[in-house]
């Protein structure tokens, strides 16, 4: 990787991904015929830029939990490219792939089964360090960046299951940046959570993107976090993106009919 | 996890106190009885048979005379030896299939998972008699019966635990974090089975007792040089009609120590888990909790 | 018919849950109770119900048509579950059993408390998929659970809720588990056969949108106490409690905003 070219770097996407697709065959339910094919995934094309906060939208089922996978190397696509910074990302052994993971790090969606329940919360917040490989005082940084979202000591010492959801949510956050990776991947990371932790991590993840110069990319179903949260959106529909660009020109002039009953059917306060 | 807190969790339930002390009093019987016990156990005294409990003889004495407390102290070495025995060759063959079964490529792990529901179909006591057949009857057909035949089982259900484990949220986020695949097992997959293995091998441990007891009553198991707590329960059992009192010493043996051993597995699971263990809170306020007015 | 709770406490494992809860829903009112988790919404709902747990400890009243249901042995609570009183809870997935038809579900209710016989259930079962909305009602009576999608389960649910004719619904989160382009057509079939049927309705949820599209009046609930009670557009944009004006604020910061 030369970085003798800073221009064009800062020009270039940080995370792409080109041509993305994941087909499942089912079990076959007679020996005579090959199982059905489901499309999970279809011919995906998808950028983040550096420092930008892309959203995908799509109800379940809609292949976006699919298309993050694929972009994270944790799926093998069944076609198409992943590239960080100019660099192929190909799924394979974790020691190939360790600098990906070194600039990556990912918040799922559920709390309560995102957190090892016999690990004590420091040592799954160090998981990241130690997986790398990371120098340096990892108890510091373990504090630090404990105190960073917003826990105690007191919370360090514990177990997940002692934990509320937002709090743990904050674990799963503290484990996704303790490396201080450039790319922070959310899937639906706020929805099982209350509407008050909902705005206090939103607001937590706003921050750590102008401190740290974050990147995003969040999944989600609600458009609401989509437009407090993210400079642009894709929105899939049965495993395509159907539309794509800033938040404002897709969702408030909706080109796509799926959009746009997506836009209508969102509950308002107003 | 801090040693001695374990151990006070352990017992500090009725049946993880019940089951621990039941079994330190049974180990001890085990280690000291082939060094000294009052009686020879297999010394008999036909004019001294069916001796009622007293002071001499703590449980009484047998149709031919041989004091029973010595006996079934003796036997306890033998049921100890079975037990720890067939605890060892399940627990490996239980790990062996499983992880053959759970963690390899494709179509191994089909043919183990076939290999392991055709083995399952094969009673216990089936596989101690054909090998009894084979090479005679000894304590090591039982152990090697009860231990295979179990140990197949520990990993039908731990196969399905494994799988369970590796699908769990907090998996894909070790990997995300760039844990290796041998980490996520030993970190992760392990730890969370663990506690599966520990009641699975503590009731293999005492299905060896039980079919010791009942080989060793059909005559495939223990010879009869070797105290065994079923060769007691055979010989009692033919003068049940006339002296039925006596039965009841090695049938509560063998009772008391299944017992012991389901229950003391199922404690040490629960010693074990961390979400059964509650923590002081701390006195200090939580900045996590605060509301969050957010402008 | 009406609902009046008052002065209600309960007491899980020595703790206090509901501290003093008073709420009353009238005749053909639509009444939200919102809160964050733990704030003994949920646990309110199942008093009216009476499907607390044994150790519970209640104190106050409940009174639905005038009588009391607080102290009430199960036997005469029972009969109401289904008939006086219908209920909607969060999972459609969970809340209906895997290995029975829709059709038998929906009917359950009719079959336990009018006795009704399995011919005419199943024709009153396929009038309320019909009422519901669901595809083909003939048909899908005799479907499973797993054939159908998790917002046409949640009709399912509705159905049974409502086949008996209650008087008073109860729903506890019904449109959090759904997608959110369901949700809307879910909310807009409560209103509906709310005021079809002229049965009042008592809504419970987290979501302050959700609320406004479900109910006309709310009262915000925080650490088992009723802080505030008002028309749900007061709520929203004149809020008086610090718990209230909490809710507001993080509800605008992330939920959108059509301007």
């Amino acid at each position: 990787m030369s970085d003798d070219e800073p221009t064009r770097a800062s020009s270039a996407p940080l995370l792409s991904g080109r041509g993305l697709s994941r087909t499942y065959r089912l079990p076959r339910s007679s020996p005579f015929q090959p199982g059905p094919v489901r499309h999970a995934l279809v011919g995906a094309d998808l950028d983040v830029g550096h420092g930008e906060s892309v959203a995908l939208i799509g109800e379940s089922g809609s292949g976006k939990s699919t298309l993050v996978k694929t972009l994270l190397a944790l799926d093998t696509p069944t076609e198409g490219t992943v590239r960080f910074d100019g660099r192929p990302v190909r799924p394979g052994r974790a020691s190939a792939l360790r600098w990906f993971r070194r600039d990556t790090g990912v918040v799922l969606q559920d709390p309560y089964s995102s957190l090892d329940p016999r690990m004590r919360v420091r040592d799954t917040v160090a998981e990241p360090l130690r997986a790398l490989s990371i120098a340096g005082d990892r108890r510091a940084r373990v504090d630090e960046v404990l105190d960073r979202v917003g826990l105690t000591r007191h919370h360090a010492d514990g177990y997940p299951h002692e934990l509320s959801g937002g709090q743990r949510q904050r674990v799963a956050i503290a484990r996704a940046i303790v490396h201080r990776p450039r790319l922070l991947v959310g899937d639906e990371p706020m929805s099982a959570l209350d509407v008050t932790v909902r705005a206090q991590i939103l607001q937590l993840l706003r921050e750590l993107r102008d401190d740290l110069g974050l990147s995003l990319l969040t999944v989600s179903h609600d458009i609401g976090l989509v437009q407090h949260l993210a400079d642009r959106v894709a929105v899939l529909h049965e495993g395509r993106i159907v539309e794509q660009g800033t938040v404002d020109a897709v969702l408030r002039h909706p080109g796509h009919p799926y959009t746009r009953a997506l836009v209508a059917a969102v509950p308002t306060l107003d | 996890m801090r040693r001695g807190s374990w151990i006070r969790a352990l017992v500090s339930g009725p049946a993880g106190a019940f089951g621990a002390g039941w079994l330190v009093l049974v180990a001890a019987a085990a280690v000291v009885a082939p060094f000294w016990t009052p009686f020879d156990p297999f010394a008999t005294d036909p004019y001294g048979a069916w001796a009622p409990p007293s002071t001499m003889h703590l449980l009484g004495t047998d149709s031919v005379g041989r004091d029973i407390f010595s006996y079934v102290a003796r036997g306890a070495t033998t049921t100890a030896v079975v037990a720890v025995a067939s605890g060892a060759v399940a627990l490996v063959v239980g790990v062996a299939l499983a992880a053959l079964g759970s963690l390899t490529a494709r179509w191994v792990r089909d043919s183990v998972s076939v290999l392991i529901d055709v083995l399952v179909a094969f009673p216990t006591i089936l596989i101690a008699m054909a090998l009894a057949a084979a090479f005679g009857g000894s304590l090591a057909v039982v152990v090697v019966a009860a231990g295979t035949g179990y140990g197949v089982n520990i990993a039908r259900v731990s196969r399905a635990e494994i799988r369970r484990v590796g699908r769990e949220d907090y998996v894909l986020a070790a990997r995300a974090a760039g844990v290796g695949p041998l980490g996520v097992v030993a970190r992760h997959v392990l730890p969370n089975v663990a506690p599966l293995f520990a009641v699975q091998v503590s009731l293999a441990m005492a299905t060896s007792i039980l079919a010791e007891a009942g080989l060793s009553f059909l005559g495939y198991g223990a010879s009869a040089e070797t105290a065994s707590w079923g060769r007691l329960l055979s010989d009692l059992q033919k003068f049940i009609g006339v002296h039925p009192g006596t039965i009841v010493w090695p049938g509560a043996a063998i009772t008391l120590t299944v017992l012991a051993l389901n229950l003391l597995g199922d404690a040490v699971r629960d010693a074990g888990d961390p979400r059964l263990r509650r923590r002081a809170p701390s006195a200090a306020p939580d900045p996590a909790d605060a509301p969050g007015v957010v402008s | 018919m009406s609902l009046e709770i008052s002065d209600l406490s309960i007491e899980l494992a020595g703790r206090t849950v509901v501290d003093g809860v008073s709420l009353s829903v009238g005749p053909q009112e639509r009444v939200g109770l919102i809160g964050e988790s733990g704030s003994g919404k949920s646990l309110t709902l199942l008093a009216v119900l009476g499907l607390l747990p044994d150790d519970a400890v209640v104190r106050g009243g409940i009174s639905f048509d005038g009588r009391e249901l607080v102290g009430l042995p199960d036997r005469d609570h029972a009969p109401l579950r289904g008939a006086g009183i219908g209920v909607v809870f969060q999972d459609p997935t969970t809340s209906l059993d895997p290995v029975r038809t829709i059709g038998r579900q929906i009917a359950e209710p009719l079959r336990l408390h009018e006795g009704v016989g399995r011919r005419e259930a199943r024709r009153r079962a396929v009038d309320a998929a019909a009422e519901v909305g669901l595809p083909d009602p003939e048909r899908i009576v005799d479907r499973y659970p797993h054939q159908l999608s998790g917002g046409q389960r949640q009709r399912v649910v509705i159905a049974t809720a409502l086949i008996a004719r209650p008087r008073l619904l109860l729903a506890d989160e019904p449109t959090t588990a759904l997608d959110v382009s369901t949700q809307a057509e879910v909310l807009d079939l409560f209103a509906r056969l709310v005021d079809e049927r002229g049965a009042s309705l008592l809504f419970v949820t987290h979501d302050l949108a959700v609320l406004r599209r479900a109910v006309d009046r709310a009262a915000v609930l925080a650490d088992g106490r009723v802080v505030e009670e008002a028309s749900v557009d007061d709520l929203v944009h004149r809020p008086r409690h610090a718990v209230t004006r909490g809710l507001v604020e993080a509800t605008r910061a992330t939920t959108w905003r059509a301007r």
